[in-house]
């Protein structure tokens, strides 16, 4: 029997070992072989018939004395592209690592990133989400500090410090439920909160959403995010743009739609999206370095997804869930690409990538394909899902949606203009210094390549995904 | 920026006033729910077989967290352990450089057996006593801390504890497959036999998972304390 606990057990048990390989070729190996096993889990799963979901208990011991994990559509789909993500990223990774660095350890934070994800996705237990939650939080300090310079030190002294704090909001707002409720399992508690006095379930669900919107980063507080993602390795930005975040905020809308059903959060959370979009979009429209660029989009894109996903429609739901699986497609090859900039030509600024298009053709059609999908183009996947969460936030007749669209058209003409930007800056004649930079070959590494171009495949004909799309936010 | 600290202080000090003294987010009434707590204390004994019902909550009944927080532990003690292969110098070096004179260094080797002894009683009488397999852990590594302060001498052997750590690691995983592939189908679940309540050879897998527990823990502080106060030629032979 394939048990959902699989998805945990392989990765910690792969982390375990990887600590102990002194050759690097050997951690990559175990590395890649192990996101290829969860790969095949994940899509076991996929395949399989969850129209009920499959729940699994932890020592025979039914909640609410014991913890419980279930496994549904929702977060099979989640599962798969985590650990295809996951997969390129360390096909990328292959090549990216510098080869002098002990990359043993650097892959078992990897593994166990990945682990505590799927943790927090499967579990149905409030306390046992909050321990992946730790892990996830602790392994995203490790890795955004990794290259190990003053920027990236300071960036993950500061995600340390607010993560702290947001780790220390749950801990509470899991204290107060439980004191209502007398269980951690999430159905109990979301019994027990509808009847309680409503200003108790507000305090709770506020406590909640502030501290796990944290590593979702929400609007008020995402401000770790552009040094966390800009200071990482392109291959860790890549995973915290791609699916850190994305997976944050699902978990995050489940429990605020079903443990908080009883707390109208909805509002509050789209007002949050759309100052997310604007200043996300606006900060980044302001920047000079690529990759901060791409983390203030990632900031402005998570507010269109929550944006999408707090309609309150079905359909708001769909669109929002297709423009996350469209966002990890594109800002893994925004990020991967980046990181190979940064690497060919020693620098960070846009302008000092003038005319690498050009000396790297195959990489500048892939990031410009990436970009175009971002800011929604058609025919590529960007266009379809930018459309879907327009036409339903305009079918919701919510409060704020015809706001949101304007705010999301405003947007787009930003992220329109600072991607063009780029790509401009790419395909344009190198000017000084840039002319005589690196010789030799410029394009990117066969690994590397290969890693972008299946991120690419999901960005092009992710449209015909849709239908595949699961948007259930269900116990 | 200090006056908004402490605008920022005495607002929320008035916030909490207000809150309590109008009796505002108060939960009265505690639903039906409550009876969690008293059903783990009447099946405590025979699902676990353990005297000691908040062991039984926490490796049996919450086994699955514990599994998390001894990961959390390995996942911080990694962090701690590239932090301070950065910090080329070894980060207490300094600290440690002073020797501690021949009474201290034969006093604290002279220790050592004992804080390791009192260490192991408590990790295995964890299913009886107050105590288990975190706190037994961070006692043994004590013992070579306690050598560590008096003097530099002690070679710790890395690779070994390297070796029990993953061990350790890799055997709690097991245990939980074994639960898994055993009749009752669920990981983590108890699949030995309970024995005589109260004994020390009791309560089925708990004192294994404490002990596992306790080498893990021990063997990561160990690791931590040896990093830190490693000189820089060390430090870059862990790295290799």
């Amino acid at each position: 029997m394939v048990s959902p606990i699989l998805f945990i057990v392989v990765p910690l048990a792969a982390a375990f070992l990887t600590v102990l390989v002194n050759r690097n070729a050997g951690a990559r190996i175990l590395a890649l072989l192990t996101a290829l096993t969860l790969s095949a889990l994940a899509w076991f799963w996929f395949r399989a018939d969850l129209s009920t979901p499959v729940s699994v208990v932890i020592a025979g011991i039914a909640p609410p004395m014991g913890i419980q994990l279930s496994m549904d559509r929702l977060s099979a789909a989640l599962a798969l592209l985590i650990s295809v993500s996951g997969l390129l990223v360390i096909l990328y990774s292959q090549s990216y690592l510098k080869s002098e660095e002990a990359q043993s350890k650097h892959y078992a934070v990897l593994l166990l990133l990945m682990a505590a994800s799927f943790g927090i996705l499967l579990t149905r237990d409030l306390f046992n989400l909050f321990v992946f939650y730790e892990i996830l939080c602790i392994s995203s300090y490790i890795l955004v500090a990794s290259e190990e310079t003053k920027a990236s030190f300071e960036a993950s002294l500061k995600y340390l410090l607010l993560g702290s704090v947001g780790s220390l909001f749950m801990l509470v707002a899991i204290g107060l439920a439980y004191r209502v409720s007398g269980s951690l399992a999430m159905s109990d508690i979301a019994r027990a909160l509808g009847k309680a006095d409503s200003s108790y379930a507000m305090l709770t669900a506020a406590l909640f959403v502030l501290g796990m919107g944290i590593e979702a980063a929400i609007f008020p507080v995402n401000t770790w995010l552009p040094d966390a993602h800009s200071s990482a390795p392109s291959s860790i930005s890549a995973v915290l743009s791609g699916f850190v975040i994305e997976l944050a905020l699902v978990v995050l809308l489940r429990i605020s739609m079903t443990v908080f059903s009883s707390v109208n959060l909805m509002l509050p959370l789209r007002y949050m999206a759309l100052a997310g979009i604007l200043i996300g979009e606006l900060a980044a429209f302001g920047q000079t370095e690529l990759k901060r660029t791409l983390a203030y989009s990632s900031m402005g894109q998570v507010g269109l997804m929550l944006f999408a996903l707090t309609l309150g429609t079905e359909a708001g739901r769909q669109a929002g869930m297709a423009h996350l699986v469209m966002h990890t497609g594109a800002k893994s090859v925004l990020f991967l690409i980046a990181g190979y900039f940064i690497v060919r030509t020693g620098k960070r600024e846009i302008k000092s990538y003038s005319g690498l298009g050009r000396r790297m053709p195959l990489t500048g059609v892939l990031f410009v394909i990436a970009a175009l999908s971002l800011v929604g183009v058609p025919p590529l996947f960007g266009f379809f899902t930018k459309f879907k969460i327009l036409s339903a936030a305009a079918a919701s007749g919510a409060t704020g949606a015809w706001l949101g669209i304007a705010v999301i058209l405003l947007g787009t003409v930003l992220e329109a203009s600072y991607l063009f930007r780029v790509a401009r800056t790419l395909y344009s004649d190198p000017e000084g210094e840039n002319v005589k930079a690196v010789k030799g070959r410029m394009e990117m590494d066969v690994p590397a390549l290969v890693a972008v171009f299946g991120f690419t495949l999901l960005v092009i004909f992710g449209s015909f995904l849709l239908p595949l799309i699961p948007s259930g936010l269900a116990l | 920026m200090r006056k908004l600290i402490g605008i920022l202080l005495i607002g929320g000090f008035a916030f909490y006033l207000v809150t309590v003294g109008m009796g505002l987010f108060s939960a009265e009434s505690r639903s039906e729910l409550d009876s969690v707590g008293s059903e783990i204390l009447a099946t405590s004994p025979d699902l676990s077989g353990a005297a000691n019902t908040v062991t039984a909550v926490v490796v049996q009944y919450r086994g699955f967290d514990t599994l998390g927080e001894v990961t959390v532990l390995f996942v911080s003690a990694l962090g701690v352990g590239m932090l301070a292969m950065a910090i080329k110098d070894g980060l207490l070096k300094n600290l440690f450089d002073d020797n501690g004179g021949f009474v201290l260094q034969a006093g604290s080797l002279a220790l050592l057996p004992f804080i390791v002894l009192v260490g192991l009683y408590i990790t295995l009488h964890g299913h009886l006593s107050p105590g288990g397999g975190f706190p037994g852990g961070v006692i043994i590594a004590t013992a070579v801390f306690v050598v560590i302060l008096t003097s530099k001498t002690l070679s710790i052997p890395r690779g070994l504890i390297n070796v029990m750590e993953t061990l350790a690691g890799l055997g709690f995983l097991a245990i939980g497959f074994v639960g898994l592939y055993s009749p009752a189908q669920s990981f983590l679940a108890n699949i030995l036999p309970k024995g005589e309540f109260g004994s020390l050879l009791s309560a089925g897998f708990i004192p294994v998972i404490y002990a596992i527990v306790a080498i893990k823990v021990a063997s990561e502080l160990i690791n931590i304390i040896s990093k830190l106060t490693a000189a820089d030629s060390d430090s870059k032979e862990a790295a290799e």
